[in-house]
């Protein structure tokens, strides 16, 4: 049974449930429908096995059936199936190890998207931590929201059937250690993390391939869609995962049946206790959900005991998990009504209280606190309340890391508290409908107008009035990043974006853009330093925008043009008069076989150059490489990938004469791979360079 | 080295090397204004803070005295609370009574780098708990009316694990 079944054949009862929120269920059965449509050559491969079958459902191994979405979304000029491909059905290659193009290579924050052809499919700047390093790096907006181990990566891949989740594995064939989280979607559409990775589990990367199957939380949530998160700050090299394993017990028809008629019940009493009056509900714990679904049911309920089928397992349940919560929830209510309260002695208070600490201090102490942590404060008291929705604490806002929890109510109460609104990011939000463009637009038209910093990479719920918006309300934006903003089908307008006149950084990486409009842009926005156009459509005449660039943004530090087809040596040329450029990136432009003297002219005229990416630009010459051992003073981190006819000698060249250099990528130069293998190591040691190469040492 | 001599509430007198006691922007501009720094009997009272308190800020000042200055733009960077160093963890392992009576003189001394740690390490004890146990941990009663905590509730509901 499909998801797209199972939303057709609801039964009526459940229509309200479905009304309340009509965006999440269409666009994700849409995009499913899509997908399904896409992917339909790939329905026979056998994604499935099946042991032994009984009345509860049988334990089913099953592997991707397609996939959703990911963060560094599909290039607009390749078909998208390449892509899924890798990572749909079986492990093609495990437990091999190495770089294979029929595997699915990570993407990154910065990276390009895999395609099929071996070289195409390479990742870049996706481990480590060389990006952040790099003169284009950012910063993180209201940084304290993010976890631990923060994602840099998502995949969200579907499976054929439901299960109830016992084991994810994760087929790692390259570089493996970078999967954080496992989290499931489930039917009543929220994300579940199955797992959470520790410090200690990326410690030491693994050397070889892995079958990944880390013990997952014990559930009883029903799943056939999972997002996979990844940090690559502890890789060496780039990752690379070759299938997606979903293992479980299936779910029968009646159990479902029983499922959502509890569920529905559940939903009922709940209605039921919200409308109540205010007064009634002076016991919170039953109001407020908390606890399993046991304790709720005892709360309600007045415990009667009911031994059906799987009660063992629930009872076991109540005990590890609620029934400290259940006895603290009845004792409270208990002291409420029975005279002396106090079953636990209170602690000795301190002579100065948190609450005597004056106002702008506690301010600053909640300024430390993630959004969550803030809100939560905000429910201790009305002091409290009162300084935790200050504006203040509201100047940057990041739901990033609140994806799965970002909604429209979100938005609604942020734009009320955040009245001095500066910076705000909230890619990836919206996958599941749950943020609605018409509050999103009736949030910038509130708080957008003070705005400098916007991102909305990876934002599913953009639409072309959306941007416009945008255009007209924030004309203060000094930052705006759209990458992965190209919807399916394209229908995003972006003149508006003319009217922004202050940009120092715009980020278009991977979203399809007119010429005409960047060309305005650009000369629109003479304070630009920091320009990301990798992956931004074939539409787009890069000699003309590189001839805009001199003209227009001299103060340009960072240009990313990666995969960026339609630049030539001429525009190469233009782009040797951006003297304060810092990082340039030209992986796979530049396609012609000479590059006349332009790697000359650049080298020459931006002495500040610190990151030039040359990947698989074929027209390099020995000469080029000795302009670069000859100029490259400031170089820190050079990608040389795929340049066929580098020598040893001219790597060694640049190695002794940019005194400063980091990273010196030699993947797929064939003419030193066979070779000088070893030699690679030691000049690794000797000058202090991680020279990255596409086998192991 | 050139000592001062600082003097709490309590009316005791503390020795100090000049350059440590010089990490509080208070002590400094004191120094400078009133042309102390070149008496070496001048007494500088501090009548905010008690010996217990000063005693705890000058080991404090004086294991972080080769610190680098906080600028302004570190003022704006990163509010992450996980980069606190293991000594200045157990520095801070006091009753909270003395943590807040360290913010209040981090505060009034004009000392960054405590007032900036005191008031991570608080902001540890309040993340990730509910607001039951930050209560607990606090002693703060709920004051709300029944319709106040609904609506607080209410704009809460993203934040309750599911």
């Amino acid at each position: 049974m499909s998801l797209l079944a199972y939303a057709e054949d609801r039964d009526p009862g459940e229509s309200s449930d479905t009304e309340a929120e009509p965006d999440a269920l269409v666009d994700f059965t849409a995009m499913l429908r899509q997908r399904q449509r896409e992917y339909g050559g790939w329905f026979g491969c056998g994604s499935k096995m099946q042991a032994e079958q009984s009345d509860q459902g049988y334990y089913l191994e099953q592997y991707v059936l397609g996939v959703l979405d990911f963060s560094s979304q599909y290039g607009i000029d390749y078909s998208i199936s390449y892509t899924a491909a890798n990572v749909i059905g079986r492990p093609t290659k495990f437990p091999a190890y190495g770089d294979y193009p029929e595997t699915f290579p990570m993407v990154s924050r910065s990276g390009p998207c895999p395609t099929p052809f071996p070289f195409n499919s390479r990742p870049q700047r996706t481990y480590g931590d060389w990006w952040q390093r790099a003169p284009s790096a950012t910063r993180e907006i209201q940084a304290q929201n993010l976890p631990k181990l923060t994602t840099h990566d998502y995949i969200v891949v579907y499976f054929e059937e439901f299960v109830v989740p016992t084991e994810v594995a994760i087929f790692e064939t390259f570089n493996p250690g970078s999967v954080v989280r496992i989290w499931a979607y489930g039917l009543t559409k929220h994300w579940t993390c199955l797992w959470e990775a520790t410090e200690s589990d990326l410690a030491r990367p693994a050397l070889d391939s892995r079958r990944f199957a880390p013990a997952l939380k014990k559930t009883t949530m029903i799943t056939k869609t999972l997002r996979i998160d990844f940090n690559h700050s502890r890789l060496n090299y780039y990752t690379e995962i070759d299938a997606i394993m979903l293992c479980g017990r299936t779910v029968s028809k009646t159990q479902s049946l029983l499922g959502k008629q509890q569920k529905r019940m559940q939903q009922q009493t709940q209605r039921q206790v919200l409308a109540s009056p205010p007064a009634e509900a002076s016991d919170p714990p039953a109001t407020d959900g908390s606890g399993g679904p046991i304790s709720y049911k005892l709360r309600t309920l007045k415990f009667q005991p009911n031994c059906h089928e799987d009660g063992a397992t629930k009872l076991h349940d109540f005990i590890n998990n609620d029934l400290s919560q259940f006895l603290m929830d009845n004792s409270v209510k208990g002291g409420g009504d029975l005279g002396p309260p106090h079953p636990l002695p209170p602690p000795p208070p301190p002579q100065v209280c948190l609450t005597d600490l004056p106002f702008e201090i506690l301010l600053r102490i909640l300024s430390y606190l993630d959004l969550k942590s803030l809100f939560r404060v905000g429910q201790v008291s009305r002091t409290f309340y009162d300084i935790s929705t200050h504006p203040l604490l509201y100047a940057e806002l990041s739901l990033k890391p609140y994806w799965h929890v970002a909604s429209s109510e979100l938005l609604c109460t942020l734009a009320r508290r955040a009245t001095m609104l500066r910076k705000l990011d909230l890619s990836w939000c919206g996958g599941l409908g749950n943020v609605s463009p018409t509050e999103f637009k009736k949030f910038l038209t509130q708080r957008g107008d003070n705005l400098t910093h916007l991102r909305l990479n990876s934002c599913k719920f953009l639409n072309a009035s959306c941007i416009e918006n945008v255009g007209i309300v924030c004309d203060n934006l000094i930052e705006l990043s759209l990458r992965n903003c190209a919807t399916d089908p394209p229908l995003l307008n972006f003149s508006c974006l003319a009217n922004l006149k202050n940009l120092e950084r715009l980020d278009l990486f991977q979203t399809a853009f007119e010429t005409e409009l960047l060309l305005s842009m650009l000369e629109g926005n003479r304070k630009l330093k920091h320009l990301n156009l990798a992956f931004c459509g074939v539409s787009v005449n890069m000699d003309n925008v590189a001839a805009h660039l001199a003209t227009y943004n001299t103060q340009l530090i960072s240009l990313d043009l990666w995969k960026a087809h339609f630049l030539s040596a001429r525009g190469l040329q233009s782009l040797a008069r951006l003297h304060q450029l810092e990082e340039l990136d030209l992986g796979w432009c530049l396609r012609e076989a000479s590059l006349g003297d332009g790697l000359f002219q650049l080298l020459t005229n931006c002495p500040k150059l610190k990151k030039l990416f040359l990947s698989a630009v074929r027209g390099t010459t020995e000469r080029d490489l000795m302009h670069i051992a000859a100029l490259g003073k400031n170089l820190e981190q050079l990608d040389l990938m795929g340049i066929l006819n580098i020598t040893h000698e001219r790597a060694y060249d640049i190695l002794v004469h940019c005194p400063k250099l980091q990273l010196l990528d030699l993947s797929f130069c064939d003419n030193i791979m066979d070779r000088d293998f070893d030699l690679l190591a030691e000049w690794s040691r000797q000058f202090n360079v991680d020279i990255k190469s596409s086998r192991r040492y | 080295m050139p000592s001062i001599k600082l003097q709490s509430s309590d009316e005791e007198i503390f020795d100090t090397d000049i350059q440590i006691a010089k990490c509080s922007g208070t002590i400094k501009t004191m120094l400078e204004d009133c042309g102390m720094e070149d008496d070496e009997n001048a007494i500088v009272p501090l009548p905010n803070v008690n010996s217990t308190i000063l005693r705890k800020v000058l080991t404090w000042a004086h294991y972080h005295k080769d610190d680098p200055q906080p600028t302004e733009d570190d003022e704006s960077k990163e509010k992450r609370t996980d980069d606190i160093i293991s000594w200045d963890a157990d520095f801070l392992k006091v009753d909270q009574g003395t943590l807040f009576e360290l913010i209040l003189a981090a505060n009034y001394l004009d000392i960054k780098g405590l007032l900036e740690l005191t008031c991570k390490t608080v902001a540890n004890m309040i993340k990730g708990k509910t607001p039951e146990e930050i209560r607990k941990t606090f002693n703060i009663k709920k004051d709300f009316t029944p319709a106040e905590e609904e609506q607080v509730r209410k704009e809460n509901e993203w934040c309750e694990e599911k």
